[in-house]
């Protein structure tokens, strides 16, 4: 070999090399782009539910009715109480109306479905508001914040009718001219989501309650006692399969057979016998799993110390796969949290204040599908229901993250 | 087995575990053959013999643990104290013949409720015969000095060599005849080793113990009888002395100078 033939060989090596960098460099490259996908999507979820639901998220919105109060108020012409005489100063802010001779300002706005309002945006604190009575004759009190849908009032030449589709200048302008009510009507509240919050809350626990004894102990029993037959070995095919099986089809079946049960169209209790069915499978699987990893030798340490089968399983079994059990409730509660199609036809969609087991109210989720199913979305407070779905979610898999954190130490310490 | 029979009549022992006829299927694989021996009272036995030959298959015939394998067909005859084992109630054979493991496997709790957990599956709730039984057991198992302060632990924060003992101590709580112990220093240092083995001395005063032992150096230690079994044939039992002395047999001659793999 010449000098020149191995001077040519290196150049070959160096070749080879660099075209193998080059290959690597593209090989690495692309897999950091296509990952990085997942990571733009979750962003991208994050920032759009964010940015659009931020705004409207408040304490108010999660506590609030759904349903709007309507109130009928007039000025009590009879009561003792007399028409202050004063005048108010107040420096408007900008697009607010102040109506000096009662102490209020009024606003446009839009509402949910994109209607022009009008809304009272400021009350003076000694604002002429002493001597006003609800339909009722009890003395009311007029809150910052609420809508103003029809006003009828009166001075000494005769009554005034407001047009609220004039804005709230018209509506200032109005009140300044006149110092009595005839009658006024406004809503407050609505658009909060406490009944739906509620309702959540009670889906998650009676599915709870049905869902992780009988997983639990259909765990218990392909786990301990199941002996391995084709039966069992069927079982435990279909409940690979059941947890395949999309929602809408359970919320199908569940409206199928619960419905006719509690009649109408279906209540809490009956979603959450679908819901129950639905997370069977998560909680059997993820608990049997969890009792496979127990050492054999601790239940045999058990058998061998007299213990019977039951005592076995209830004193030494079921205590050290606690963890997969509460791994499997979480992941059940949060399947829970998120599911609307199979609650659709079996819990309902309407949107109620006052939730009750036995009456069909939406969930969170459900909550959203009504919210986004009408003629005109509403975006922005199915976002803010939404940040709170994912919080909980987040919450959740945190808890569930620190639980296999935990066993993994304690293990580790055993070996 | 001409010889044994001949032997066991020799021996005027008390005799603990009769042992006739006794073979074991596991699905179609005999896993044991023909055994028959006696196990004597308050003596120790060893069961020696290379990996796979059936010895801890053998043991866990005594307390009836391969009842819990499907698999597992045995067939003969096993008395304990005169009573056929397969008549008897499991848990009550078990309470009577207690069994150690080769890894020490004590349950994640407390070391007094590790103790404890037996009585208490038996029924025994009094707080004070509890205390007692955990006191006891555990100075019996020459424990109770280095855990006294702190009962209520868990059993885990002990030492290998500790835990072993402390499965003794769970096992001499429920108040046995005979304890069953399969390899039980296979997984400890020799320091723990020897710790154990002058345990199984002390106890064996008041204990039949059978030892599944892979070391031989430790069977001619602490057993008074040798069982060499090989591929489920119990090939020679024999007082520990005289087996190691004078091997009847050419196979465990061959064992013993180490000529088996």
């Amino acid at each position: 070999m010449t000098l020149k033939s191995l001077n040519n060989e290196a150049i070959f090596e160096k070749k080879k090399r660099f075209r193998e960098r080059v290959k690597d460099f593209f090989s690495v490259t692309s897999t950091y782009i296509f990952s990085s996908f997942t990571l733009i999507a979750l962003i991208a979820i994050i920032v759009f539910i964010f940015s659009r639901g931020y705004s409207t998220l408040s304490w108010d919105f999660i506590t609030g009715d759904y349903n709007p109060t309507t109130y009928v108020i007039r000025t009590d012409t009879e009561s003792d109480a007399d028409r202050l005489d004063n005048t108010f100063d107040y420096t408007p802010r900008e697009g607010e109306y102040f109506s000096s001779l009662w102490g209020i300002g009024f606003m446009d706005e839009e509402n949910n479905v994109g209607e022009k309002i009008v809304i009272i945006s400021y009350v003076d604190p000694n604002a002429n508001i002493n001597n006003i009575v609800d339909a009722d004759n009890n003395p009311f009190t007029i809150e910052a914040g609420t809508t103003v849908n029809s006003a009828l009032l009166y001075n000494d030449e005769g009554r005034v009718s407001i047009r609220i589709d004039k804005g709230a200048q018209e509506v200032a302008k109005r009140f300044d001219e006149c110092p009595y009510i005839l009658q006024m009507s406004l809503t407050t509240g609505g658009d909060g989501i406490r009944g739906s919050f509620i309702s959540t809350l009670y889906m998650i626990g009676i599915t709870m309650v049905i869902a992780l004894p009988l997983g639990i102990s259909a765990a218990i029993y392909l786990g301990v006692y199941a002996k391995e037959n084709k039966i069992t070995k069927m079982l435990r095919n279909m409940i690979d399969m059941i947890s395949g099986i999309p929602s809408i089809i359970f919320g199908l079946v569940g409206g199928i057979i619960f419905l006719p049960i509690v009649g109408g169209n279906g209540n809490l209790i009956s979603g959450s016998l679908t819901m129950a069915f639905m997370i069977l499978p998560l909680i059997i699987k993820t608990t049997q799993e969890s009792i496979k990893t127990i050492p054999k030798s601790l239940s045999d340490a058990s058998l061998a110390l007299g213990a019977s089968q039951t005592q076995t399983t209830f004193k030494v079994i079921l205590p050290n796969s606690l963890p997969g059990i509460l791994t499997s409730a979480l992941l059940g509660i949060s399947r829970v949290i998120g599911e609307s199609a199979a609650l659709i036809y079996t819990s309902g969609v309407a949107i109620l204040d006052t939730v009750s087991p036995t009456q069909g109210s939406a969930t969170l989720a459900v909550h959203i599908w009504s919210l986004m199913s009408g003629e005109t979305q509403n975006y922005e407070a199915s976002c803010a229901i939404s940040i709170i779905i994912l919080i909980i979610i987040l919450v959740l898999s945190i808890i569930i993250k620190l639980i296999s954190f935990i066993t993994e130490r304690k293990k580790r310490r055993r070996g | 087995m001409e010889i044994n029979s001949t032997q066991l009549e020799e021996n005027k022992e008390e005799v603990v575990f009769k042992i006739k006829d006794l073979n074991l299927f596991y699905s179609n694989k005999q896993a044991l053959k023909n055994i028959n021996m006696n196990i004597y009272k308050n003596k120790v036995t060893a069961l020696i013999g290379p990996s796979g030959c059936g010895k801890s298959t053998f043991l866990r015939c005594l307390n009836r643990m391969n009842d819990l394998n499907d698999e597992c067909k045995i067939t003969g005859l096993i008395e304990y104290e005169g009573q056929d084992i397969k008549d008897m109630n499991t848990i009550l054979l078990r309470t009577k013949v207690g069994m150690v493991f080769q890894q020490p496997n004590p349950f994640p709790m407390s070391i007094y409720d590790n103790i404890a957990y037996g009585p208490r599956c038996q029924g025994l709730k009094n707080r004070a015969t509890l205390d007692e039984i955990v006191v006891t057991s555990l100075k019996e198992a020459a424990l109770y000095d280095e855990v006294k302060d702190r009962l209520r632990k868990s059993s885990l924060s002990l030492s290998g060599g500790q835990q072993q003992r402390l499965c003794i101590a769970r096992c001499l709580a429920l108040g046995p005849d005979c304890i069953l112990m399969d390899e039980p220093t296979s997984a400890l240092d020799p320091i723990a080793t020897s710790k154990v083995e002058e345990l199984i001395a002390e106890l064996k005063e008041n204990y039949t113990i059978i030892i599944v032992t892979h070391n031989m150096q430790q069977a001619t230690r602490v057993s008074d009888y040798t069982a060499f079994f090989m591929l489920g044939d119990l090939i020679e039992f024999n007082k520990t002395e005289e087996f190691f002395s004078h091997p009847k047999e050419k196979k465990s001659y061959d064992y013993i100078t180490g000529r088996f793999s």
